[in-house]
């Protein structure tokens, strides 16, 4: 599994080169989701970081640990690839990276979804934001499908994304990473 | 009309809708799994509302965060207060309340004012 032993490197250059907060791999569901945010508003709050930035970081979680959690399985029989979230400081920011499996059938729509909203300045997002949520339903798995416009809002910063090939013949592994600056305007 | 309360939890909020004292409030925090599942008796209670002429009511918000999906539910929660305020029976008041560090939840705050038209005040606390 030649991405596993790349993805791992990586991970351990993570964990050696950087400051990572959290490093979870693993199945995603609320009562999980609900610690990572515990224990990640905790170890923040010990670091004497802004309030402001905490709030920031927790709102972003929430929402990239929520879609994991919405999106993770797959209908294959096994899971090559488990999902996960990275929470790292850097000098100037915070990276958050989440990685999950993705049906090669919706990668076009996330690709679109995240373009668009990377194509647009604050106004044009919160615009989007305003029309998008008048004309949302909840899904059958609960989201209102405003996840991305909402953290690109909140993190004024792009979305970077990749899809990486994985063992399967119908998934690919996407990853998603976004930014929160240390000092907020 | 009964005595709507609902005690916060770490993903969800309280909700204490007071039928006497006419102050319906929701504080803490919004981010359940199923936000259809939670917000369905509040819905259902203002539902109600709008069948009882009662008088004036406040509704008061003091949420830290909510999570986009909540965000749609609250959205439902405030169109339905619009129909209370302009179909007759009820007159509607929002108070919504923040921190007023929070230029993100000021921001929601003011979004949601633009949309409904009941009156509306947001206090920066």
């Amino acid at each position: 599994m030649a991405l596993m032993d790349t993805s791992l490197k990586q991970i351990h250059s993570i964990m050696n080169d950087e400051n990572a907060v959290l490093i979870y791999s693993g199945e995603f569901n609320q009562d999980i989701v609900k610690s990572m945010l515990s224990y990640t508003e905790g170890k923040l709050e010990s670091s004497g970081i802004d309030d402001l930035v905490r709030k920031k970081i927790f709102n972003v979680m929430v929402e990239q640990l929520q879609n994991i959690t919405k999106h993770q399985y797959t209908d294959e029989e096994k899971q090559v690839v488990q999902p996960c979230f990275i929470l790292i400081e850097q000098e100037n920011f915070y990276n958050l990276v989440t990685g999950n499996p993705i049906h090669i059938d919706t990668i076009q729509m996330v690709k679109d979804r995240i373009d668009q909203v990377n194509g647009l300045n604050a106004e044009e997002l919160k615009a989007l934001y305003k029309q998008a949520r008048l004309n949302s339903r909840i899904s059958e798995v609960g989201g209102a499908g405003l996840g991305f416009i909402d953290v690109a809002r909140k993190t004024e910063n792009k979305l970077e994304y990749a899809f990486f090939d994985i063992e399967s013949a119908n998934y690919k592994y996407f990853t998603l990473k976004t930014q929160i600056n240390k000092i907020i305007q | 009309m009964e005595h709507l309360i609902i005690d916060k939890t770490d993903d969800t909020p309280s909700i204490d809708f007071n039928p006497t004292s006419r102050e319906l409030k929701i504080s803490g925090r919004s981010l359940p799994e199923d936000v259809t599942t939670f917000y369905a008796p509040v819905l259902e209670w203002l539902d109600e509302l709008e069948e009882s002429p009662v008088g004036e009511f406040k509704f008061i918000v003091n949420l830290e965060y909510f999570n986009t999906a909540s965000s749609k539910l609250i959205l439902d929660i405030l169109m339905r207060l619009e129909d209370i305020h302009t179909g007759g029976n009820n007159t509607i008041e929002i108070v919504w309340n923040y921190d007023k560090r929070d230029t993100d939840m000021e921001e929601a705050a003011e979004e949601y004012s633009e949309l409904v038209e009941v009156p509306f005040q947001i206090v920066g606390i």
